[in-house]
C-alpha cells in the first residue's frame, strides 16, 4: 500500500481542499511547513519532550481484569488516554499543532469545539505558549458543558458561543472557517480532529498516532504479540485513526470504529455518520457526510457533545470502503450503561464519548476466545460528563450495586 | 447560455461601462418575493443576477446571508426552486444572464450532468460555486460547457500569481474577485487597497473581473466599476429588503438597483 494521502491530500476519493480561494494560500503554507517540520529532528525532539514532560506520555496500557473476568472471552485492555494532562487524546494534536503554528510564526490561534476538550487542549497551549486563543463553541454545547468553558476562560482563552444553525460542534467550525478566511494572514486554525480540508487530516493523525505506537509496543510487551481487536469511539475520526493507523498493515488486526446512535439510527436523532450518510462535502473535505437527500447536512443527537459531528475523517471514509474497518453505532442508552459498567467495575470514569467504544467491546468480547484481546481507546475521562450523567440517571441511579 | 455573458461583457468593455450582477438569495423573505426582487432588479437595468441557493453551512458568508439562507431553509427552499424561478424569469420576458450561486454539496447530490442539464433547459447561462477549488475545475467546467454554461473561477486578494494565471486560463466569461479577506457582509469603506489592487490585476489578465464581497452603495459600486468590469452586491441588498414590508420589497429593490446602475454610468 502506498502511502496516504496522495500529493492532493486523497485517501481514494475521499478528502481534497475544497474551500474558498482565499484559504487555499493559507493549506499551502501549511503544508509546506509541515513538510519541513515532520522532517525536522528538532521539531521531533521538542513535540516528544512536551509530550512526555508536560502531558504525562506514554499513557499507560491498563489490564482490565475485572471486566475480562465478567465478559468471559478476550483479554481486554484499555488505552489511557484519559489519563493525559487535561483528560483525553486531544492534548496530542494540539501540542504537535502549536509548535508547528510557533514555527510558522503565527500569534493568533483560533479552535471549534464540541464538548469542550479540544478547546481546553487549545487553550492550554496557548497558555503555555503564551499566544492568544479563541474557541468557538455553538451554543447548546456551551450549556451542556459548561464546565469546560470555564475551563477554558480559567486558562486565558476567550470562548465565542456560535448562534448559527445547530449550534453544536459543525457549526463552531463553520464559524472558525469563517473567522480563518478573515484573519489568514496572521491566524493559524487549530483544528481538532480529522476533519476538514487536507493536509488537517494528515497532521492530525500524525500527531494522533503516537497513541497506536505505544499500543502496540504495549501490547507486545504485556502479551508478547499483536491485539485481535481494537475499538474506537469515531466523530471527526482522531482518536481512533490515532489507534488504527499503526496497525493498518497489520492485516490480522481487526478495527472497529463506533459512532454515535442517539436515540437509534432508526430515529432522526443520531449522528452515525458512516451507517447512514452519503459522500458529500462539508467542510473543505469529500466523505460520509449525514444529509438531506438534496445536501443539506443533517441536525444530529448524541448525548456526548463530542460525538455529534456530521461528518467523518476521510481516511476513515477509505478504511470503510476498502473494508480495512468497520464501523457501528452504539446508543446513548448503551454508552450510559457501560459508563456505569465501567465506573463500579474498574473504578474508571469514562467520557461519555469513549463509552461508545467501551459498550462495544463488551459487546463482542464473549465471543472472542479467552488467548485474544481487545485494546479499547479510552480516549478521554468523565468529570465533564457527570453533570449529563446525573440528569439522565437521575434518581435511578442506586449505589452499592455491581 | 453563456455566450450572452461573454457577450455582455464584451460590449461593457466597448462602453467602458462595468457590468451590475445583484445577488438575489433564493426564497428570502419568500419564493414570491424572491421573484419578484429578481424581476425589480432586472427592470432597474442589472445586467444579470446571480441566485443564491440556501445552504444550511454557507462557510464563506458573514452573518446577513447566513440569516437570509436559514430564514429561506426555514420556508421549505427546495434546490429545485431555483430551476423554478430561472424559469419564472425568463417567462416574464427577462433576456440577461442569470448565474446559479451554490454551495459544492448541493451540486454534487444533484449530481453534476443532471444540474448542467436542467439549468440549460430552464434557461440559465452559469455557476458559481465558492467551495470549488481551481484544483477540481476542470473536470466540472467541462461538463457545462457541453451544456454552453460557465463555470465562474474565484480569485482573492490572497490568491498566489500562478493561481491567478491559472484562474485566467479557464476561458471563463470573467473573474470573480473577493475583494476582501473575509466572509460576505456589507462593509463601511472598501478595502483599502482595492483599487491599487484591481489595477495591478487587470493589467496581468485577460478575462474580465467582477468585484463582489464588501460592495455596499451606489457611490462604492461607481468606484470599484471605474477599475473593474463589474461588481456585485449581496449582503447591502438583502440587508434592505430585510428592512422593508414585503409588499414593497419589489419597489425597494428596484430603487436601490437604478442608483448602482446610475452609478456604473
Ligand atoms: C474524550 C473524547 N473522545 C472522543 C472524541 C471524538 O473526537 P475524535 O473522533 O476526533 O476522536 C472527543 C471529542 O470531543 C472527546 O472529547
Amino acid at each position: 500500500m502506498t502511502s496516504l494521502p496522495n500529493s492532493h491530500g486523497y485517501f481514494g476519493p475521499y478528502g481534497g481542499q475544497y474551500v474558498p480561494e482565499t484559504l487555499m494560500v493559507a493549506l499551502r503554507e501549511l503544508s509546506q511547513a509541515y513538510s519541513k517540520a515532520r522532517n525536522d529532528r528538532k521539531f521531533k525532539r521538542d513535540l516528544r519532550t512536551y509530550l512526555t514532560e508536560y502531558s504525562g506520555r506514554p499513557t499507560p496500557l491498563t489490564f482490565a481484569a475485572n471486566l475480562t473476568a465478567k465478559y468471559k472471552g478476550a483479554r481486554i485492555y484499555l488505552k489511557r488516554e484519559d489519563l493525559n494532562h487535561t483528560g483525553a487524546h486531544k492534548i496530542n494534536n494540539c501540542l504537535g499543532q502549536i509548535l508547528l503554528a510557533k514555527r510558522m510564526g503565527k500569534k493568533r490561534i483560533i479552535a471549534e469545539t464540541g464538548a469542550g476538550q479540544h478547546g481546553v487542549a487549545t487553550a492550554t497551549v496557548c497558555a503555555l505558549f503564551g499566544l492568544r486563543c479563541e474557541v468557538y463553541m455553538g451554543e447548546e454545547d456551551v450549556r451542556r458543558q459548561a464546565l469546560n468553558v470555564f475551563r477554558m476562560k480559567l486558562l486565558g482563552a476567550q470562548v465565542h458561543p456560535v448562534t448559527s444553525g445547530t449550534r453544536t460542534l459543525k457549526d463552531a467550525m463553520s464559524e472558525a472557517i469563517r473567522d480563518w478566511v478573515t484573519n489568514v494572514r496572521n491566524t493559524y486554525y487549530l483544528i481538532g480532529s480529522t476533519a476538514g480540508p487536507h493536509p488537517y487530516p494528515m497532521i492530525v493523525r500524525d500527531f494522533q498516532r503516537v497513541i497506536g505506537e505505544e499500543a502496540r509496543r504495549q501490547m507486545i510487551k504485556a502479551e508478547g504479540k499483536l491485539p485481535d481487536l481494537l475499538v474506537a469511539c469515531v466523530n471527526g475520526g482522531s482518536n481512533a485513526i490515532g489507534l488504527f493507523y499503526p496497525f493498518i498493515k497489520d492485516k490480522k488486526v481487526k478495527m472497529v470504529g463506533v459512532e454515535a446512535a442517539g436515540d437509534g439510527v432508526k430515529t432522526k436523532r443520531h449522528a452515525a455518520t458512516m451507517e447512514k450518510g452519503k459522500p458529500g462535502v462539508l467542510h473543505g473535505s469529500f466523505s460520509y457526510v449525514l444529509q438531506s437527500p438534496e445536501g443539506q447536512i443533517a441536525e444530529t443527537h448524541s448525548i456526548s457533545a463530542g460525538l455529534d459531528y456530521p461528518g467523518v475523517g476521510p481516511e476513515h471514509a477509505w478504511l470503510k470502503d476498502t473494508k480495512r474497518a468497520v464501523y457501528v453505532s452504539v446508543t446513548d442508552q448503551q454508552a450510559l450503561e457501560a459508563f456505569q459498567i465501567l465506573a463500579r467495575n474498574e473504578g474508571i470514569l469514562p467520557a461519555l464519548e469513549s463509552s461508545h467504544a467501551v459498550y462495544q467491546a463488551l459487546k463482542i468480547a464473549p465471543r472472542m476466545s479467552k488467548s485474544s484481546t481487545i485494546i479499547v481507546n479510552l480516549s478521554g475521562r468523565g468529570d465533564k460528563d457527570v453533570n449529563t450523567v446525573l440528569e439522565r440517571l437521575g434518581s435511578n441511579l442506586t449505589g452499592g450495586k455491581r | 447560455m453563456s455566450r450572452a455573458l461573454y457577450q455582455a461583457f464584451r460590449s461593457a468593455r466597448a462602453k467602458r461601462r462595468a457590468l451590475f450582477l445583484p445577488y438575489i438569495c433564493l426564497g428570502y423573505p419568500t419564493y414570491a418575493a424572491s421573484l419578484q426582487s429578481a424581476k425589480a432588479a432586472l427592470k432597474a437595468g442589472a445586467s444579470g443576477l446571480e441566485l443564491g441557493v440556501p445552504f444550511s453551512d454557507p462557510i464563506a458568508d458573514g452573518p446577513t446571508l447566513q440569516k437570509a439562507t436559514q430564514i429561506s431553509l426555514n420556508q421549505g427552499t427546495k434546490f429545485a426552486d431555483v430551476f423554478r424561478m430561472i424559469g419564472d424569469i425568463r417567462k416574464a420576458g427577462f433576456k440577461q444572464p442569470l448565474l446559479v450561486m451554490s454551495y459544492l454539496n448541493l451540486v454534487e447530490q444533484m449530481g453534476w450532468f443532471r444540474f448542467a442539464e436542467v439549468l440549460a433547459i430552464k434557461g440559465g447561462d452559469g455557476a458559481i460555486i465558492p467551495d470549488l477549488p481551481l484544483e477540481q475545475f476542470s473536470k466540472f467546467r467541462r461538463i457545462l460547457i457541453q451544456k454552453n454554461l460557465a463555470l465562474i473561477p474565484f480569485i482573492s486578494p490572497t490568491s498566489s500569481p500562478d493561481r491567478v494565471k491559472k484562474a485566467d486560463v479557464q476561458g471563463a466569461p470573467f473573474l470573480y474577485y473577493v475583494s476582501v479577506t473575509g466572509v460576505t457582509g456589507a462593509r463601511k469603506t472598501l478595502a483599502p487597497d482595492l483599487l491599487v489592487s484591481l489595477k495591478n490585476l487587470r493589467g496581468k489578465l485577460k478575462t474580465p473581473v467582477v468585484v463582489g464581497f464588501g460592495i455596499s452603495t451606489p457611490a462604492q459600486a461607481g468606484l470599484v466599476g471605474k477599475a473593474s468590469d463589474g461588481v456585485i452586491i449581496a449582503s447591502a441588498l438583502i440587508q434592505i429588503m430585510s428592512k422593508t414590508k414585503v409588499s414593497k420589497i419589489g419597489k425597494a429593490v428596484e430603487s436601490f438597483c437604478r442608483k448602482v446602475v446610475n452609478a456604473l454610468r
